[in-house]
């Protein structure tokens, strides 16, 4: 699931805390969650060839 | 042939003498005005509201002038795309660096603070940087909103913080202002950087059909990173599909090219500087068509930087280019 909240605002700071797993992208005054399938891990790092 | 227009511009529309054809005129964000011709042969007029896009036919403009007026400008600047498209023109580019900071302490009440960890050079020039607001997390100090701010460094940990702030969600073309403006309001204390989350540094909107059936649209950036252990991503997103995505450690920074090819109307094939194809001539485990996006609607073009709170990501500068086919 991707929740959707107003960056900074106390819904988006209580969902950013949680502690399952989760993705965060702050894009300036929205604040995006992602949980779930949604979840997407980081990437390892690629060294160039 | 585009013309790149800064903030509160008159832009001399007589080189397009001879072009016919359709006057884009395209806003990222704030209100503008734009008016083709001159005063005494106003030709066209519309006021744009956040990216909103308009359009002046025919040839109309060739020998006038385009008045460009902004009455706010926490955002990006606009730009003019004329069709029918030459063989290649740019699309937006800037050298104005804009960075996630790192953890830091705010000084005062007048946004002087101090970066836990050197940047490589003295931004003395000015940079846009990502700030959380107080009470977030352990930040016990901060601006009330959070927000990408300039900044102008006296050193590689210490700087200002002015109360210009922009707003990638509405869209965000790195600029260097006129003047910096009043300080930032700030509550003493630590600054904690949003730890392993994604933070748009930049955002530039693709005009609608501006890469054709089978254009492309070309990527050159520049990150500067902390060289350490610790991992620093930076991405490159168009739309909903990521373009580039690399972790960063014992680097101090990264030139990356990025292409992305239409191979339908509607679809892209993109290749990107990482997946082993990073080189000239390298090579991919799979099929090169990894993503489709509407390009016949406006995009967004994003550059993201998710760090650790330690170290800090700067986009020092990118150049976007769209060849149209």
């Amino acid at each position: 699931m991707i929740a959707q909240y107003v960056t900074d605002s106390a819904e988006a700071v209580q969902a950013s805390g949680t502690p399952e797993p989760k993705s965060i992208w702050i894009h300036g005054s929205i604040t995006y969650v992602s949980t779930g399938t949604d979840y997407v891990a980081p990437t390892p790092e690629v060294l160039p060839e | 042939m585009d013309i790149q227009l800064n903030s509160s511009s008159i832009v001399d529309l007589r080189a397009l003498s001879g072009v016919t054809g359709t006057l884009y005129v395209k806003r990222d964000g704030g209100t503008q005005e734009v008016r083709v011709g001159s005063a005494a042969n106003l030709v066209g007029y519309s006021t744009l509201q956040s990216r909103a896009e308009t359009s002046f036919a025919g040839a109309a403009y060739a020998l006038g002038w385009g008045v460009l007026s902004v009455s706010d400008r926490p955002y990006s600047d606009g730009f003019v795309l004329p069709v029918p498209a030459l063989p290649t023109y740019g699309m937006r580019k800037w050298s104005t660096p804009v960075g996630h900071a790192c953890n830091a302490t705010w000084n005062n009440t007048t946004g002087a603070f101090t970066l836990a960890t050197a940047f490589q050079p003295v931004y003395s020039q000015g940079i846009w940087l990502r700030f959380t607001a107080v009470g977030q997390s352990t930040s016990t100090g901060g601006p009330a909103v959070g927000g990408i701010y300039w900044c102008v460094m006296s050193s590689t940990t210490v700087g200002q913080a002015y109360a210009l702030r922009s707003d990638p969600a509405v869209g965000f073309c790195p600029y260097t202002p006129d003047i910096s403006g009043a300080l930032l309001s700030t509550v003493a204390g630590t600054h904690w950087a949003a730890t392993g989350t994604d933070i748009t540094l930049a955002s530039i909107s693709c005009p609608a059909g501006a890469l054709g059936s089978q254009g492309t649209l070309r990527t050159e950036m520049y990150w500067s990173v902390t060289n350490s252990a610790t991992s620093k991503i930076v991405k490159q997103n168009f739309g909903g599909n990521t373009l580039f995505n690399q972790p960063y450690t014992t680097v101090g920074g990264a030139r990356v090219q990025t292409l992305m090819h239409n191979v339908q109307s509607k679809y892209q094939k993109y290749i990107a500087g990482n997946a082993g194809i990073a080189g000239v001539g390298g090579t991919t485990s799979g099929y090169l068509i990894n993503g489709t996006e509407d390009t016949t609607l406006a995009r967004d073009v994003l550059f993201i930087a998710n760090t650790n709170g330690v170290d800090s990501a700067v986009l020092e500068f990118a150049a976007i280019e769209v060849l149209p086919a």
